[in-house]
């Protein structure tokens, strides 16, 4: 479902992501955990064509993304949840919702508002209330709702825990896991290891731009047993 | 009495021409040509967030076009017009694709270069423009058979444009396409992940703001009979950005309260005598650090604080 072969991007002379390779089949959410620094959003950037990618491919859906851009990606089943959310403040919640509702008009019907609202009772008792004047988790809500209308395959969420309670966290990872047991496929950019390990079946390890470290579906347990490369990686203990 | 202000408002504006001298309605005249170009750069401003220093450009467009298409050509004035429109929208389009993909300042230097260049050629072009000497001559309109020979007259017509133009841009401000660029002005990279073409979006607002100033360049030569290159200058592209500016961009009705403020504050000024320049200045100063709204936003809290009925809807929205 998404393909990342070879991957290099960067800002300056060097490249900041060096051959990245990446697989996420559908229905699979698949973490890529790294501490701060690793390339994990320049990876976000790349996938979601806000960054040039400078070699390599991405694929989705099994067509050729890679120089695609980014307002023609969500067209080819592909969401992103930026960090920070990134909503539209000064929109109500039902004008954003209204805005990937309309850009995912011509694909497959999954999400309609009914079922957003549903999925987040938050978000449906917010419609008329603009995004700025949300809590961070209901702004992520949104976001996820956002994404979703989109009418995606592959979603791409950075950092989705960031600054959030961790009830609020516990009940966005059950919607997660729902999404994929529909066959929808996610990636989870993720620094907090233990949210990444909870939820995702396997993980690539990013670390000074290169996948340094591949936990293979089931390995969790063996991963974070292991001090050395934890610490080694991740810089947590 | 939900529009009692705007039949006030429209009372206001019929009687005007009624009671003022010439030389004041000429000036509201000239205000409405800087509210129909202002709103062009307000919208710009407003919703993309983009500053723009070359609207004097296509003010010269319209303005040369009409005046070239009546006296050189001996055409109608809606052909004229229409010249003006057509020219200004292929430079907006040729021009827009390339200088669009920057932004910040980098943009607002793009667009005043845009002015200085086609300041210069519009000097230049002497066989079009008739250089410093101008293309005097430029017929008056006329509606229907009904000449536009008074100032008088074309206050009836320049006013309504220019509240249409507000309408306008009001309406594609609701629009999905408004929403679209609220986006944009919002979060450009969210807004790309959303499958909004900004870059496209960006083109389009661009093209709608050189249409106005277009139109406001060619209402402009038929009134004033004659056109040269010192109408088009960088002060006038600075002009038509102090209108939004000051009246507040967020608002499209902010662009003629604005348009209001630049065409008459400097003229009740000259009356102080040659420190007048020094005092619109610092009016300008006082009205963008006190009123970060615009006077729009002042005009808008002094409504609500004044108007029960607005005070109560107010105090409703502050309560849900």
């Amino acid at each position: 479902m998404l393909t990342v072969s070879n991957l290099t991007a960067g800002y300056g002379v060097p490249n900041i992501l060096q051959g990245l390779d990446i697989t996420v089949r559908p229905g699979e959410m698949v973490g890529l955990v790294g501490a701060n620094g690793a390339g994990k959003t320049t990876l976000v950037r790349v996938l979601a064509g806000l960054l040039p990618a400078r070699g390599g491919s991405i694929t989705i859906n099994g067509s050729d993304t890679t120089n695609v851009p980014a307002h023609a990606r969500p067209k080819l089943g592909l969401a992103i949840v930026l960090e920070n959310r990134n909503l539209f403040g000064e929109l109500t919640v039902a004008e954003n919702l209204r805005l990937a509702e309309r850009a995912g008009a011509n694909r497959p019907k999954k999400f309609d508002i009914p079922r957003i609202v549903e999925m987040f009772p938050a978000v449906g008792e917010k419609m008329a209330v603009r995004c700025d004047l949300l809590s961070g988790g209901q702004q992520q809500m949104v976001a996820i709702a956002r994404a979703l209308l989109l009418q995606p395959d592959v979603v791409i969420m950075d950092e989705p825990s960031t600054g959030l309670a961790p009830k609020v966290v516990k009940a966005i990872l059950e919607v997660l896991r729902g999404l994929c047991s529909e066959g929808m496929s996610i990636v989870l950019i993720e620094q907090n290891i233990g949210i990444a390990s909870s939820v995702t079946q396997r993980a690539y390890v990013l670390s000074t731009g290169r996948i340094v470290h591949h936990v293979a579906d089931g390995g969790w347990p063996a991963f974070l047993h292991d001090p050395h490369l934890v610490s080694r990686y991740l810089g947590q203990h | 009495m939900k529009y009692s202000g705007y039949i006030l408002l429209a009372i206001v504006w019929l009687a005007l021409p009624f009671v003022l001298e010439r030389h004041a309605i000429d000036l509201l005249v000239f205000c409405g040509f800087y509210a129909v170009a202002g709103a062009g750069v307000g919208f710009l401003l407003g919703q993309g967030g983009i500053v723009n220093l070359g609207q004097a450009a296509f003010y010269g467009l319209g303005a040369y076009s009409s005046a070239y298409c009546t006296v050189q050509l001996g055409l109608p004035a809606p052909v004229g017009i229409l010249t003006g429109v057509v020219v200004s929208l292929c430079l907006a389009f040729l021009i827009g694709r390339p200088i669009l993909r920057l932004s910040g300042y980098f943009l607002a230097l793009a667009t005043l270069a845009l002015g200085i260049i086609c300041s210069n050629l519009f000097y230049e072009a002497e066989f079009i423009t008739g250089g410093t000497l101008g293309i005097p001559g430029v017929p008056k309109l006329s509606v229907l058979g009904f000449a536009l020979d008074t100032p008088t007259k074309f206050y009836f017509l320049i006013w309504p444009v220019a509240v249409l133009c507000v309408l306008s841009m009001r309406s594609l401000m609701s629009s999905r396409i408004g929403l679209a660029m609220q986006a944009m002005r919002d979060a450009p990279e969210a807004a790309m992940v959303l499958a909004i073409d900004i870059s496209r979006l960006k083109l389009w607002m661009f093209l709608i703001s050189s249409v106005l100033g277009s139109v406001a360049g060619s209402l402009f030569a038929h009134y004033v009979g004659f056109v040269n290159v010192d109408s088009f200058g960088v002060e006038r592209s600075i002009f038509f950005l102090l209108v939004p500016v000051i009246g507040g961009a967020a608002s499209p009705a902010g662009v003629l309260v604005g348009a209001l403020f630049v065409g008459l504050v400097p003229e009740a000024l000259s009356v102080l005598g040659d420190i007048h320049r020094v005092l619109f200045g610092l009016a300008l100063v006082a009205t963008v650090v006190f009123f970060p709204d615009g006077l729009i936003g002042l005009l808008k809290r002094l409504a609500d604080t004044c108007i029960p009925a607005r005070r109560q809807a107010l105090k409703m929205e502050q309560s849900r």
